[in-house]
């Protein structure tokens, strides 16, 4: 269903004679556009997209490229990064895919499921233990990552639950087994 | 620039309210149903109820940057953005530009502004608590600053009458320090906020755990349905205008109800620069104004003028509005821009169960729990010596995806696409003692593009507001200790006045015009048709959120006006 014709029923629903005029459900504009992707060189935006999908593989839920959320990564660290943060990405993308290279001799997208987790594990602990506290690159990529994936349309709607109009508060529903986590 | 006086006649109102914000809109809909024709003057843009809420229903992903902020957009609303929530793509918008409406800082002051129609009724947080007998006595009993004209007794009945019709979900609880209102049911506590009130009332007879009490409806009345609004949705997407006019605003409520009775005319873009004092007749006989887009002076006139600008803007218009009788400002006390007060905040404690993991929450519900005040009440201060006391604020929900989760790969997706335990937390809302030497003034060289003085803020919390935030923290830890609680974990940040957004106080209430602006009717001492009954009024600022009692001020001050003007006195 349509979720404009979906909110018309909630607002007839609920009692109260509420018209919701067409306006009130126009797009403010695309939020995405592809011109937008000028921040990265052509081998970096590969990069970006095979590290954020060994972060967030596709499974039975589609992964972090089906999701866009490389695109995604990218409008954001041109737009909202600081520069000093911007060149923390940068740099720490070149030297991620540099010790993948010459731990296992290719590079990420080649290794296996099993080794890209043992990989990221193994270069995270190292990297958080010299960062002595401060976020690390691989830290700030992941939760870029994971905020990327569950705000996307795919992530939200496929991965997580995601619901514009609850229309009900339920302080205690029953948990069942495999249930998807809220996407807001 | 002369201003345009032709055709008086059409410039000529019964009344006149500055401002269409909580407190304007409850100006305008009182004096519009007693049936005066009533000016509305609203120095921003126009925001139509539901039309122009052009975020309300817009997904993360139809939203730029997923509704991150953007380098720029902050560079252009510095100022905004130091709440850390307001500047985002989904409701930067109702926050005013920095660039444009510049204010002096000689202390840090967080000015947080929405200039448009019904100003942040439409931003506002919702929590609606009554102050109570105690905060209407602190200061007369401790002699801090002056007294209260007025008593809890008489201000009572008015909470009573703007709660049924703003409509405010909650419980009835019978507590001294926090009275009972007119309550629509509340939004049920989850499981891990029951075990809290639970263990906090088992420790601590003298504290309380009650629903949040919060401006949204949950059994609209008729007259609330007729004003085309609904009940919550649970959507908690609140700040960026609600479609089912489920939540009080100007646009859902106050201001609809002026119009629907044909006496309101609401001008846009009508920047109050002063109000025009008659030193013969003793007193107001209109407004000066400039108007935000044509830059052109006007004139309205009106026997009635209500100031419900904010609590800052009401006080700069008063300073502005400068005659024979007051040469420097509608005030003869000297207490005109001083006793700035705000609440304090940025302190609390957070933690979790893991109990009840077989139930999760379905809805965001738009409040949660609140702590009423006991130090200084129920128990004396724990850590350090302080007059007064705080609140808090909390809500028990399960942990979502922002939780911090370990790995990467297929483990860490199903992790993070589970529900996390059920977190819970408190923050408190520290009361602020009135000080004289917390000070707004306006700038003497400084101006605007609209050639109005900048206003100048000179305040900071001081030795009493630091003394509790000890307690503020600790309690919240120990109080989630009480439940159970794992992984607690405290913090107390530096506050700075203004981030509350309960900016209060500059043109008090009193007694007598020798210590106070407005007397125990919100009139202007010396200037009687001309009210201020914002959050400028305050005379002491208690620990709760205070839009509830602004409005209850309103409808009691447009009651009695209305009263003296047909009786002949004003």
């Amino acid at each position: 269903m349509e979720r404009r014709e979906l909110l018309k029923i909630m607002a007839m629903a609920v009692g109260g004679s509420v018209a919701l005029p067409k306006s009130a459900f126009a797009r403010i504009g695309e939020a995405f556009n592809p011109a937008d992707l000028t921040f990265f060189r052509p081998a970096q935006r590969e990069q970006v997209a095979m590290l954020a999908e060994a972060i967030i593989p596709e499974t039975d839920t589609p992964g972090a490229i089906a999701a866009g959320v490389p695109g995604w990564i990218e409008v954001i660290v041109k737009d909202c990064l600081e520069p000093e943060d911007q060149v923390v990405i940068t740099e720490g993308l070149a030297a991620i895919m540099l010790r993948c290279a010459k731990d296992y001799g290719k590079g990420l997208d080649k290794l296996s499921a099993d080794e890209q987790v043992a990989f990221l594990t193994a270069y995270d602990k190292e990297t958080t233990a010299a960062r002595q506290g401060r976020q690390t690159f691989l830290q700030q990529f992941k939760e870029l990552t994971k905020f990327c994936y569950v705000n996307s349309e795919v992530g939200a709607t496929q991965a997580f639950d995601y619901q514009l109009v609850p229309g009900k508060w339920v302080p205690d529903m029953p948990l069942v087994p495999g249930m998807k986590a809220y996407s807001m | 620039m002369k201003p345009i006086t032709k055709g008086k006649a059409e410039h000529t109102y019964d009344a006149i309210v500055v401002g269409s914000g909580i407190s304007g809109g409850w100006a305008a809909k009182e004096l519009c149903e007693k049936g005066l024709k009533t000016l509305v003057l609203e120095r921003g843009h126009k925001l139509e109820h539901i039309v122009d809420y052009k975020t309300t229903n817009s997904a993360p992903w139809e939203l730029q940057w997923q509704n991150k902020s953007s380098r720029e957009m902050i560079s252009q609303q510095e100022k905004q953005n130091r709440t850390g929530y307001t500047v985002k793509p989904s409701q930067n918008y109702l926050f005013v530009d920095d660039q444009d409406h510049p204010y002096e800082e000689k202390k840090r002051f967080d000015w947080m502004r929405g200039y448009h129609t019904g100003g942040r009724s439409v931003m506002w947080g919702r929590q609606s608590y009554r102050l109570s007998p105690m905060d209407f006595s602190a200061n007369a009993k401790e002699g801090i600053s002056i007294p209260w004209p007025i008593n809890y007794g008489e201000i009572a009945p008015w909470y009573s009458y703007v709660e049924k019709f703003a409509g405010i979900s909650g419980t009835a609880d019978g507590l001294e320090q926090l009275p009972d209102g007119e309550f629509q049911p509340a939004m049920a506590l989850t499981p891990p906020e029951i075990d809290l009130k639970a263990g906090v009332e088992a420790k601590w007879k003298s504290r309380k755990v009650v629903h949040a009490r919060i401006a949204h409806l949950t059994k609209p009345t008729e007259e609330q349905i007729a004003l085309g609004r609904s009940s919550c949705n649970y959507r908690n997407l609140c700040i960026r205008g609600c479609p089912f006019g489920a939540y009080f605003s100007s646009q859902s409520a106050t201001l609809k109800a002026a119009a629907n009775t044909g006496n309101m005319t609401l001008r846009q873009h009508s920047i109050v620069h002063s109000v025009i004092y008659d030193d013969k007749a003793g007193k107001a006989i209109g407004v000066q104004l400039i108007d935000e887009v044509t830059l052109e002076t006007t004139e309205y006139y009106a026997k009635i003028i209500f100031i419900n600008a904010s609590a800052v803007a009401s006080t700069a218009i008063l300073m502005n509005s400068k005659s024979g009788r007051f040469p420097s400002g509608m005030d003869e006390s000297g207490s005109l821009g001083g006793y700035l007060m705000d609440h304090h905040l940025g302190v609390g404690a957070n933690g979790y169960v893991d109990t009840h993991a077989d139930k999760v929450q379905f809805g965001r519900r738009p409040g949660g729990f609140y702590i009423p005040r006991y130090r200084n009440f129920s128990e004396k201060p724990g850590k350090g010596n302080y007059l007064r006391g705080f609140g808090y604020q909390g809500e028990g929900m399960r942990r979502g995806w922002a939780r911090p989760i370990p790995g990467f790969g297929a483990d860490f997706k199903k992790e993070l696409t589970s529900f996390g335990p059920w977190g819970i937390g408190m923050y408190g809302f520290g009361e602020c003692l009135p000080y004289e030497n917390n000070r707004i003034s306006l700038s003497p060289n400084k101006t605007d593009k609209w050639g109005l003085p900048i206003l100048v803020a000179d305040a900071e919390f001081q030795e009493n507001e630091h003394a509790m935030r000890d307690d503020m923290m600790t309690d919240a830890a120990e109080m989630l200790e009480a439940m159970g609680a794992k992984g607690i974990s405290t913090y107390n940040s530096d506050p700075s006045i203004g981030l509350g957004i309960h900016e209060m106080g500059t043109a008090r209430m009193g007694s007598s015009p020798k210590e106070s602006v407005l007397n125990s009717h919100n009139q202007v001492w010396g200037a009687p048709n001309v009210f201020c009954t914002d959050g400028a009024a305050m005379v002491s600022s208690g620990c709760q959120n205070p839009s509830l009692t602004y409005m209850a001020l309103t409808a009691r001050a447009a009651d009695f006006a209305v009263s003296e003007m047909k009786k002949g006195n004003l």
